[in-house]
């Protein structure tokens, strides 16, 4: 089974080779964001630097680290069902779908294939955040950051595969990854400190694993927070890993058996 | 031998009708029948691709289970090929022989392609960027490739010129008597009858009597 992974990876490296220009527009969408940020922390970062007194940081470090996390949660959330449908347009997914041994290798393979993907756009932006804009990184912590990615991934990816299965069975419309993108963008704490939302808001927060992923990000990379300084953020990440990744491929096999029976495996 | 006892499926009406099928090792069957007799549904109910709603298949005498199908005994292609449009298509053959565990030579696609009358040139070929006919070729050489034990070729000679007709009846005659078993299916037995072994006629999803082309 794991030996499939490689062969999905290396198809997957030909195929994003053919869009060369995708990759690059996305890169400077993103920095543009960035930029944008950057100008709205020198208008109005007064105002919201005393809900990051405990970082020490300004509003443009927070959210500069805050949206390549949130770049984890697009990879994780959006990509696995974005695939799957692109797999069932191009006729190819009955193929995958109907072996119980290709099926997990696939999931897998986009898993780590967007992860890296992510991380090499992250690198980038790191570089752009580091030489133009002025943030300092000299107080991360790799382990710790190392941990909440994975982590992190783990279960923006099994919420993936939960959001996948809407497409398996209705072919389009995946609600739970629009809900759960506007919900992350508005109570996860991306774009602004959780602190500034009022209390019943907060609580909501703290539903949402994008929270805990941003704050271990956040203190990893300002205050070089060990392991240990963030274990709990990073428990409730492993909680939400160790029920919704098994949760999500029992839900996957459950979704393709039911579609194979119904035959609509190749429907798009 | 490939068994298919009472298997019936049905979507909005019934594609598959209770049909009873064998399939003897080392030959060739053509499935024959008009559109929307069933013909793709039991190729893909073969391969695993769909469920069916009753009814059981048995290969070598033992009955296949839905989980953990036999997949790797089966290779199923279709006329227009299902490919990955941004690789070569000697990169989707690869890929999915990859996934099977099986790693091809150079030389090995060389001397497949040829047999089907395809080139390098074709092989370097992104797939949108070959006729129909050579994308049924290049869908075939995958299923040719993939070392499984049942070959089923979904309307196998529908685009192909003459001579591609000649060489692919070939190359499925040299299978067989390799031991593979072909199952094929055509709108039509014209022209196939002779080196078809067995003529297999599907009408409204149900199996006619064996033995004997039509010519509908």
């Amino acid at each position: 089974m794991i030996r499939r992974i490689p062969a999905f990876l290396r198809k997957d490296f030909l195929v994003e080779k053919s869009y060369r220009f995708a990759f690059l527009l996305g890169i400077f969408s993103t920095l543009f964001s960035l930029l944008i940020f950057f100008f709205i922390d020198r208008l109005f970062g007064r105002e919201v630097a005393p809900y990051l007194e405990e970082l020490k940081i300004n509003y443009f470090s927070y959210v500069f680290v805050a949206t390549l996390l949130f770049n984890y949660t697009g990879a994780g959330l959006g990509s696995i069902s974005e695939k799957i449908r692109t797999e069932k347009v191009q006729g190819t997914f009955e193929g995958i779908a109907n072996n119980e041994g290709i099926l997990p290798p696939f999931v897998v393979s986009v898993i780590i294939y967007n992860f890296a993907l992510t991380s090499l756009e992250t690198v980038l932006y790191l570089a752009a955040g580091f030489f133009f804009l002025g943030l300092d990184f000299s107080n991360v912590n790799l382990l710790s950051l190392a941990l909440t990615l994975f982590l992190s991934v783990l279960s923006f990816s099994s919420i993936g595969i939960v959001s996948s299965c809407f497409i398996i069975l209705f072919r389009k419309g995946n609600p739970l990854a629009f809900l759960l993108n506007s919900m992350e963008g508005l109570f996860g704490g991306v774009y602004f400190p959780v602190a500034v939302l009022p209390l019943w808001a907060q609580f909501v927060s703290k539903l949402l694993p994008v929270y805990y992923a941003i704050n271990a990000a956040q203190k990893s990379f300002y205050l070089n927070a060990s392991p240990a300084q963030i274990w709990k953020e990073l428990a409730a990440l492993a909680l939400f890993s160790a029920v919704l990744f098994p949760f999500s491929l029992w839900l996957l096999k459950k979704s393709v058996d039911r579609s194979r029976l119904k035959g609509t495996l190749g429907r798009y | 031998m490939l068994e298919l006892k009472n298997i019936s499926k049905k979507f909005e009406s019934p594609a598959l009708k209770d049909l009873n099928a064998s399939f003897e090792k080392g030959r060739i069957h053509l499935l024959q029948g008009r559109n929307a007799s069933g013909k793709t549904t039991l190729l893909k109910i073969i391969a695993g691709c769909l469920s069916p709603d009753s009814g059981e298949i048995s290969l070598g005498g033992k009955a296949l289970p839905s989980r953990n199908y036999p997949f790797n005994s089966f290779s199923l292609a279709f006329v227009e090929g299902r490919f990955y449009e941004q690789i070569s298509a000697a990169e989707n053959i690869k890929f999915r022989l990859r996934l099977r565990g099986l790693s091809l030579k150079k030389e090995e696609l060389l001397a497949g392609a040829e047999r089907l009358g395809l080139g390098e040139k074709e092989l370097a070929e992104i797939p949108a960027g070959l006729s129909l006919g050579t994308r049924q070729k290049v869908s075939m050489l995958g299923a040719l490739l993939s070392k499984s034990e049942i070959l089923l070729l979904d309307e196998a000679f529908a685009v192909l010129d003459l001579p591609a007709r000649e060489r692919l009846a070939k190359t499925l005659r040299e299978e067989a008597a390799s031991g593979r078993t072909v199952i094929f299916s055509s709108q039509t037995a014209r022209g196939l009858e002779t080196f078809s072994d067995r003529f297999h006629i599907l009408k409204d999803g149900a199996l006619l009597s064996p033995e004997t082309p039509s010519y509908d």
